[in-house]
């Protein structure tokens, strides 16, 4: 049996106590340590991620494909890329129970620093990764991040993501939920996907074709992820009771959205995805799950979209945030928003009054810089929100409670309406695109916040991607300047 | 606690256990009433899993089944019976709940369809094996591979303080895969059927199509999917070693007795890489010996070579993985021989004893640089640790002069890196 060696940096992780406002969950204490830690046969066939930053601590994670029942790999972490100043290594257990995932979890990094990984098995080495840890409390540090959502594997090439991967600086990369598609694709479309995720099986293999794609490879190679689920982490829609998803199916979607990503476990709620992500004196991440716990489809309960935990954690915890950005991770639409006569009662319209109730104690506690980042739409999208939408008129005649931006779709096919239509009837929208697929760039400083909307070309591997929508949001405004670059692009 | 306390806490106890005493176990909670993994719907397609919401906040222990992963295991169990087919088949049972609380899961394959033995568990998984109860998001997961016409007995249980019913439930997935139907290996089954290693030692063993049955003791550092049994008398007491080789061997068990059991083993290596495994145990003169090769893909045609010897020195547990050292290793030694050049001249080999400090040394390349910095001898070494000898080959006439042995190994993250050498020599 290998014999565990740690440094003295060393802390690897799986969970530890995790209050009702923790963070991520911590690293493990080094005497909780598993007992038997070794190295087994398997290969990395699906690549390397990091995720969840602190400013003292990254997940790791990659996978082991064997046969073997227990298996194991050893993670390297270093400052340089040629792996020659170690700081932290260990050896992480896996086997049949996780599907050959390897996760860890490791304190007592730097903040804000470049780290360089590997995993080694007994018979493979994976390819080096890249992370970074997130600035430390109290400093103004900029901050980069990439956000992005809806990424339809059959329909289109995941080209955004290699064009996130080529930016040297990003802090965190954010994936907003819909990370598969569980249907098999139609026969038309531009890459095959024949796997129906129902079940556990079904599920790993659909993520394993996902990260298939080099593009979301390479992100992942690249750059920490965050990432919170939709519904077709499980199936469209789900959360409707109309049936109702079996609980053996909900857990293997969970499982598998567990098991694939650089994502802890909290010890007494294995499946919960919400916590909080901080990024010095500037950012606040909250990361929210609007799936798990909503009530009122179809169960005879009242109607809620984040169940009382979730919305007291969140409410309590934008109170006490400290940073000038308070960025919520939101899976669906927040404003308020008529699609040429129809709103979307899946998204936060369908919960007005979970809706009135957050904005409204965002807006009677004063908390100023609070952005929604929202995936599901499909569309780029921006809008002001307020808790009462039949009096808000264009956005001007009171401070906005914040400001959303829908930051498009990977791939998947959105809504294309006139944006003059969609304004005509939600005047507080700033923007909107249904035409379009990329990934939102989020600079954020001490003074201002700037959202690049990046579109890029799915028809084709390798194709371009460029910036479209340039959005100005200046600190306490709760409000937005718009340089548009669409005609620019389409010409 | 002080002497009146004593009585009150055991009043409590009493008062807190009497409505679980009360409150009615689940159905399947002895394995005679092992119930059926169910088929359950999904809204875009048809599940091939099985399912079963195990409840056991209720559930009671097992009296007289051998708790398979030490005596706290299985302390709340319920059963699940996977009925025979007239097909072989692959099995991976998984099972997680709301915490992270690992479930404890056995696996009985029996002797035909529609029998209750529970006398041995033959595949397990929980906390203390050391793969996915010990991951991150750690659950219990377990794979067998069993024969046509066998019924399979799956306990599920929980150990250490009740929780509340929500965090003792567990949800159990089954995976059910149909083999092709072909005759299972010799030796697939650990009784008298299964052959005898040679007198030379050295045996094929056919892996394809091997299963699991109700003999296969399940031992906790080897766990495979599928076994096949060897037996031998050791001619002498004392140390013998087995080598296995073989990609499509996982582990190597050894057992002493009448028959296998788990307390009877009396060592087994697990394939941490793709070398051989070896594994020395210490026998008596004429006491049958049970050899377990356990395979996970047991492919038509999948074979591994099986070497029976007495151990020579230096023979030592290898799980066939070399794993570079974190610490920069380094490389010292000594020429064993005559330091003559022309004595040595005469010879295709040179002998090298090597120290290898935080080693190990993983694929290294040995060059034997020496007049002229001309390169006299080389040689590859798969893995070098502590002290070793190695063999070079001689490339060109050895003269008189200084000689330097010049390492490269691979290092992290299989980067290959020179490795520091003071190995130095004179030849007269």
């Amino acid at each position: 049996m290998t014999n565990v060696r740690l440094t003295r940096r060393e802390l690897v992780a799986s969970i530890g106590a995790a209050g009702a406002v923790a963070a991520v969950p911590p690293a493990w204490a080094k005497q909780l340590l598993p007992r038997k830690r070794r190295i087994g046969p398997g290969a990395f066939n699906d690549g390397v991620a990091s995720g969840e930053p602190s400013q003292t601590a990254v997940t790791f994670w990659s996978r082991l494909e064997t046969t073997r029942p227990r298996s194991g790999a050893r993670l390297v972490v270093a400052t340089d890329p040629g792996l020659r100043k170690v700081v932290a290594h260990t050896t992480v257990p896996t086997g049949r129970g996780v599907n050959g995932a390897l996760k860890a979890r490791v304190g007592g990094l730097a903040p804000h620093t470049e780290y360089y990984y590997v995993w080694e098995s007994g018979t493979n080495v994976s390819p080096i990764g890249r992370t970074r840890t997130a600035p430390p409390p109290g400093a103004v540090q900029p901050l980069n991040f990439g956000v992005s959502s809806c990424q339809n594997y059959g329909i289109g090439y995941f080209n955004a993501h290699a064009d996130a991967a080529s930016i040297p600086d990003m802090d965190l990369y954010l994936f907003l939920g819909d990370y598969i598609y569980e249907q098999r694709a139609r026969r038309d479309t531009l890459r095959g996907d024949d796997i129906q995720a129902v079940d556990l099986p079904t599920y790993r293999a659909k993520y394993a074709l996902y990260r298939s794609d080099p593009g979301l490879r390479e992100l992942h190679r690249i750059h920490p992820i965050a990432h919170i689920w939709d519904d077709h982490e499980v199936e469209n829609n789900y959360s409707d009771n109309n049936p109702p998803a079996s609980l053996a199916q909900r857990y293997a979607g969970y499982r598998a959205a567990f098991e694939w990503l650089p994502r802890m476990s909290f010890p007494k709620d294995r499946h919960r995805i919400y916590r909080k992500l901080s990024f010095g004196a500037l950012a606040d991440v909250f990361m929210t799950d609007q799936r798990q716990y909503r009530t009122g489809s179809n169960d005879g309960q009242a109607r809620h979209i984040l169940g009382d935990a979730q919305m007291s954690w969140l409410i309590q915890s934008l109170k006490a945030s400290k940073a000038t950005w308070k960025i919520v991770a939101n899976e669906v639409v927040m404003a308020s928003i008529d699609y040429d006569g129809s709103h979307n009662g899946d998204a936060w319209d369908g919960y007005p009054t979970d809706r009135a109730l957050l904005l409204g104690e965002i807006e009677r506690a004063g908390i100023d810089n609070v952005v929604f980042l929202t995936g599901d739409a499909h569309v780029f999208m921006c809008s002001l929100l307020t808790s009462d939408f039949s009096t808000f008129g264009d956005g001007t005649a009171r401070k906005p409670a914040g400001v959303e931006y829908v930051t498009g779709s990977i791939t998947s096919v959105g809504k294309d309406l006139p944006e003059s239509t969609v304004q005509q009837l939600s005047p507080w929208n700033r923007e909107y695109n249904g035409r379009d697929h990329g990934y939102g760039r989020l600079a954020i400083g001490p003074d201002q916040l700037l959202m690049d909307y990046m579109a890029s070309d799915v028809t084709t591997p390798g194709g371009p991607t460029g910036l479209i929508e340039r959005f100005t949001q200046p600190a306490g405004a709760n409000a937005v300047a718009r340089e548009s670059h669409v005609a620019a692009r389409r010409a | 606690m002080t002497s009146k306390a004593a009585p009150i806490l055991a009043l409590l106890l009493v008062a807190a256990l009497a409505p679980a005493a009360a409150a009615a176990p689940p159905a399947n909670d002895p394995p005679t009433a092992a119930a059926p993994f169910e088929v359950y719907s999904a809204r875009n397609g048809v599940p091939t899993e099985r399912q079963a919401v195990a409840e056991l906040a209720e559930a009671t222990p097992d009296a007289g089944v051998l708790p398979c992963l030490g005596s706290g295991s299985f302390q709340r169990t319920v059963w699940y019976r996977i009925p025979s087919t007239q097909t072989p088949r692959e099995l991976t049972i998984e099972a997680s709940g709301r915490t992270l609380d690992v479930a404890d899961l056995a696996a009985f394959v029996q002797p035909g369809p529609g029998q209750t033995v529970t006398r041995l568990p033959n595949a397990c998984a929980g906390n203390g094996i050391g793969g996915g109860d010990s991951a991150g998001d750690r659950t219990a997961g377990m794979t067998l591979r069993v024969g046509a016409f066998r019924d399979v007995l799956v306990q599920v249980g929980r150990r250490g303080p009740l929780g509340s019913p929500d965090d003792e439930r567990v949800v159990v997935t089954l995976d059910e895969t149909a083999l092709p139907v072909s005759d299972a290996p010799d030796g697939d089954r650990a009784d008298g059927s299964a052959p005898s290693i040679p007198r030379s030692g050295l045996t094929t063993v056919q892996l394809g199509n091997a299963t699991l049955t109700q003999e296969d003791p399940f031992v906790e550092r080897c766990p495979a999917a599928a076994s096949v049994w060897r037996r031998v008398r050791p001619p002498r007491s004392g140390r013998w070693t087995f080598s296995l080789d073989g990609a499509d061997a996982g582990a190597l068990s050894v057992f002493t007795g009448g028959h296998p059991t788990p307390d009877s083993a009396l060592g087994c290596i697990d394939r941490q890489g793709p070398g051989p495994l070896v594994l020395p145990v210490r026998a008596t003169k004429r006491r049958l010996l049970w050899v377990r090769v356990g395979t996970d893909r047991p492919v038509s045609g999948a074979t591994a070579q099986l070497h029976f010897r007495r151990a020579i020195a230096g023979d030592h547990a290898d799980a066939g993985a070399c794993l570079p050292s974190i610490s920069r290793p380094s490389v010292g030694g000594s020429l064993i021989g005559p330091r003559s050049a022309r004595r040595l001249g005469r010879t295709r080999t040179l002998v090298l004893r090597l120290r290898v400090k935080h080693g190990p040394l993983c694929a290294a390349i040995l060059r034997l640089t020496g007049p002229r910095g001309h390169t006299y001898a080389r040689g590859v070494a798969g893995i070098v640790r502590g002290t070793q000898s190695v063999a070079l080959q001689r490339i060109r006439r050895l003269k008189r002069g200084r000689y330097r042995l010049k390492v490269d190994a691979l290092g992290v993250g299989a980067i290959r890196n020179p490795v520091p050498s003071t190995l130095r020599f004179r030849l007269r």
